[in-house]
Formats: C-alpha cells, structure tokens, sequence
C-alpha cells in the first residue's frame, strides 16, 4: 500500500516536471524564432548628388557602402571630371568598364524602343536647363535646336582593345546614375549576406527578404510634402525607382517647365503623367524604364515596361493610378482605387 | 478517486497559450523602441548634430560651405524654414513628423531626419 503511493507520488512528480520542461522549450523555441528577425540599423550617406540611407543588419559594411557609392559616382558622372563619361565627352578614347558598357548599350537599347525621345547623349539639351538657377528661364529656341541635332546625331564607337570614342553629343546619366549605384550597393550587401535597403534618393534596391516584405512608400506627386503618401509597396528582392515631373520644376510667364526632357524636341516632356514608379531586376534598369516610361506616356510605357519583364505603377496629371495586374497583391493605395492592366 | 496523470491539464494550456504570447508582445514592443524624438542634422551625408525635440519650440540657422538653412524644431517634428538654395524645394516639403522621414535641400548637401522607424523601409520618388 505504501509503495503504491510513493509510486503515485513520483509519477505525479515526473508528470508535473515534464509539463514545466515542455512548456519552457516551447517558449525558448518561440523566443529564438522572434529572436532569429534581424534588427536593421540605418546609415545616411551623400552621393550621385542625393542622399542615401542604407538599412542594413550589421553596421560594419557602412564605409564599403559609403565607399562604392563614390565610386560609382566617380565612374560615370560627367560633372566629375575623372570620370569616364568626363573624358568620352571631352573626346577623349577611353577603356571602359563592363559594367559601364552593359549600361550604355541598354540605354541605347531603350532609346531606340523610343525613337530617341529617350537618351543619354542628351547632354548638349540638359546642359542647357538650369533648374537650379535662383531665376530659372527656358532656354532660346535656337539653343534648343542645335542641342537637339547634336543629341540626334551621338553615338559611341567601340574601337579596339575595349576602348570607346563618343561622336557627336555628350552624355548625361543623370536619369540612371542613382540606379547604377543601388546595383553596385546591393550587390555589395547580398555579398555581405545582409539583407536590407540601399535607398540612393528615390532609387531603392531590396536586398533578400525580410518578415512580411520591406515596405516602400511612394510619394504622392501632388503633394510637396515627402510624407505624403500615394501608396506603399511591398518588396523582397528587388528594385524601385519613380520619375516626376514634381521634383525639380519652374514656372515662367505662366507656363510650367519640369526637368524630364524629351530628346527629340529638347523640351520638357508632355505625356499626361506626373509620374512613373517602376519595379524592375536592376536599379538602372528601373531608373531608364522610369524615365522612358515618363516620356512614352501611359499606353505605350506599359508596353515598353512588358518588354523588360517590369512592373510600374502611372500617375496622370488627373490623379488616376495605374498599375501592372502584377503587383495587385504587393500595392496598396492609401486612398482611392488602383486601375490594373 | 482516480488519480489522473494527463500530461497537460486545462491550466497548462492557459499558461502555455500566455507563454507563447509573451515573446510575441516583447518582439512587437521592441520593434518600435526607437521612437521619432530626435533630429538627425545632416551635411554631405555626415551627421553634425542630434537635437531632441524641444518641449519649447526654437529656430537654428546652419551656415554651411554652400550657403545656410534655418530649422524649426518643435515637440513633434522638424521643419526646413528658410534656405539661401535657389530651388527652395526644401522649405515647400514642409515639416518632418514622421520617424525615418527626412527633408532634403540638395543644393546645399543639408538634410533633416527624424529618428525612429514610421513603419517604412524606404520612399521612392
């Protein structure tokens, strides 16, 4: 009788041990999957003329970051007189780096899709709108003109030994440069194996994948205010890029003039749009798509955005959205309805 | 009575439901503990001040290489005010309430950014 109650006594035992040794390794195993979510730290940096800020896991990368994102200006900035691009406008022959050429030559790939209304010898126009000037003016017509013939007539010559003259023109990746440098970033972070956001000003690359996605707002264009929504993405994986006609803008004798050029009449482009946001497998590529895009207009972007296997979301200038049927799941507009195509 | 030696009872149940909670409210309260109540002052990408929002809202002028900025700061936000840059896009953007939002004048190499995290990884456009 005796040992039967000791026995009952220590199952009783063993049974309230094990119910406390399993809950408490399910709660270590809830806490460590919790625990497993990086812990994202946020980097400010200046560059290709913008700032950039780079969310990243371990903040060790922040002078590799801080240091490509120079170089990448360094390498095709024509205001950097070092740079390649500097001396391919100056007439110089000069070896240009793969990356560099790949760049070009989907530029001129894009600029073709848009009969050359979108281009990156187009240096003789941009150089001629100053819309940082305290009084900004359009340029004459004669001016533009000449620009325009100019711009029309560029090309790059591969010559021997990876060598490359410019004839005619100039170019100008203003409309790329950003997205060049996301690319380079982003690739340094995935190398890092670091998940994260490379932001160089609208440019954003998503690098891997975070719990739920990373969340990246898209400014309103009809606000001035930065905090102002239009809707937010949801991304891994990938890279963003917007161009509007709301950044850098003047008005003179009642007329609106904004800085995204058409190439074929050196004016600023009226397409309907105010502006294009586009998803795309790189940052340069979205960048060019964005602006050619912008340029196209409504119909003929989205076809274009097809072509490269890109996504975009338009606004035009009566504040209708629309969107490729793709992203139905990852867009959200913080007001209003999307329309889908 | 018969003894029962079930491994969980209804009270295990309770205590493991709350276990599993716990984890899940400290992560979601850790996730926003870097709360939007300080400005980042920015310039050329280097940090040169960390202002906490004032209880009494004041003004600063910043004089940089480049020409200067005046800021307003107050208990929920920060505003560019004034600029010595042609564009004055930075003055138009208005005031910065939101964590990780930020107010940019390029021309100038300035910036503005209110610390924490606003629940977004990034802006475009």
């Amino acid at each position: 009788m005796r040992k039967q109650r000791v026995f009952r006594q220590e199952r009783k035992a063993a049974c309230v041990f094990l119910r406390v040794l399993s809950l408490l390794l399910l709660f270590s195993l809830v806490c460590s999957l919790f625990a497993c979510a990086p812990q994202y730290k946020k980097i400010n940096g200046y560059g290709m003329g913008s700032y950039a800020v780079f969310t990243v896991e371990d903040e060790r990368i922040a002078p590799s970051l801080i240091a490509a994102l120079a170089t990448a200006e360094n390498d095709i900035s024509h205001r950097v007189a070092t740079s390649a691009v500097a001396a391919l406008n100056r007439g110089e022959t000069v070896v240009l780096p793969a990356s560099l050429v790949a760049l070009l030559e989907t530029a001129a790939a894009i600029g073709e899709k848009t009969n050359g209304r979108f281009s990156v010898f187009s240096l003789p126009e941009t150089s001629l709108w100053d819309f940082d000037a305290s009084s900004p003016v359009p340029p004459a017509a004669a001016d533009i003109a000449k620009a325009v013939g100019e711009t029309a007539g560029a090309r790059l010559l591969p010559l021997s030994e990876g060598r490359y003259l410019l004839e005619g023109g100039g170019i100008d990746l203003g409309a790329v440069g950003k997205g060049y440098a996301t690319d380079a970033l982003a690739r340094l972070l995935a190398l890092d194996g670091q998940s994260g956001i490379i932001a160089v000003g609208g440019s954003i690359a998503a690098v891997g994948e975070k719990q739920g996605g990373f969340k990246i707002g898209v400014r309103d264009p009809f606000s001035t205010s930065r905090e102002v929504l239009l809707g937010v993405l949801t991304l891994s994986n990938g890279f963003v890029s917007t161009s509007g006609s709301y950044e850098k803008r003047f008005t003179h004798e009642g007329r609106d003039y904004h800085h995204i050029l058409d190439a074929q009449t050196g004016l600023p482009v009226q397409s309907g749009l105010v502006s294009v946001t586009v998803l795309a497998d790189s940052g340069a590529l979205a960048d060019m798509l964005s602006t050619a895009a912008f340029i196209l207009g409504l119909s003929e972007g989205f076809a274009l955005l097809e072509q490269y296997g890109a996504k975009g979301i338009f606004v035009t200038e009566k504040g209708e959205v629309y969107a490729s049927s793709a992203l139905s799941d990852s867009f959200r507009l913080t007001k209003g309805e999307v329309q889908y195509r | 009575m018969k003894p029962s030696y079930r491994l969980f009872r209804k009270w295990d149940i309770v205590a493991l439901v709350l276990l599993l909670l716990l984890p899940l409210l400290l992560f979601v309260g850790l996730q926003g503990r870097e709360e939007a109540d300080t400005v980042l002052v920015l310039y050329g990408g280097e940090e040169i001040e960390r202002v906490p929002l004032p209880t009494d809202p004041f003004e600063k002028t910043y004089t940089l290489s480049e020409g200067s900025v005046t800021v307003a700061f107050d208990g929920n936000g920060a505003a560019i005010i004034a600029s010595t840059c042609p564009r004055g896009s930075c003055v138009e953007s208005g005031k910065i309430t939101q964590g990780g939002s930020g107010s940019y004048c390029l021309p100038l190499r300035f910036a503005i950014v209110l610390t924490g995290e606003g629940g977004l990884d990034g802006v475009t456009g």
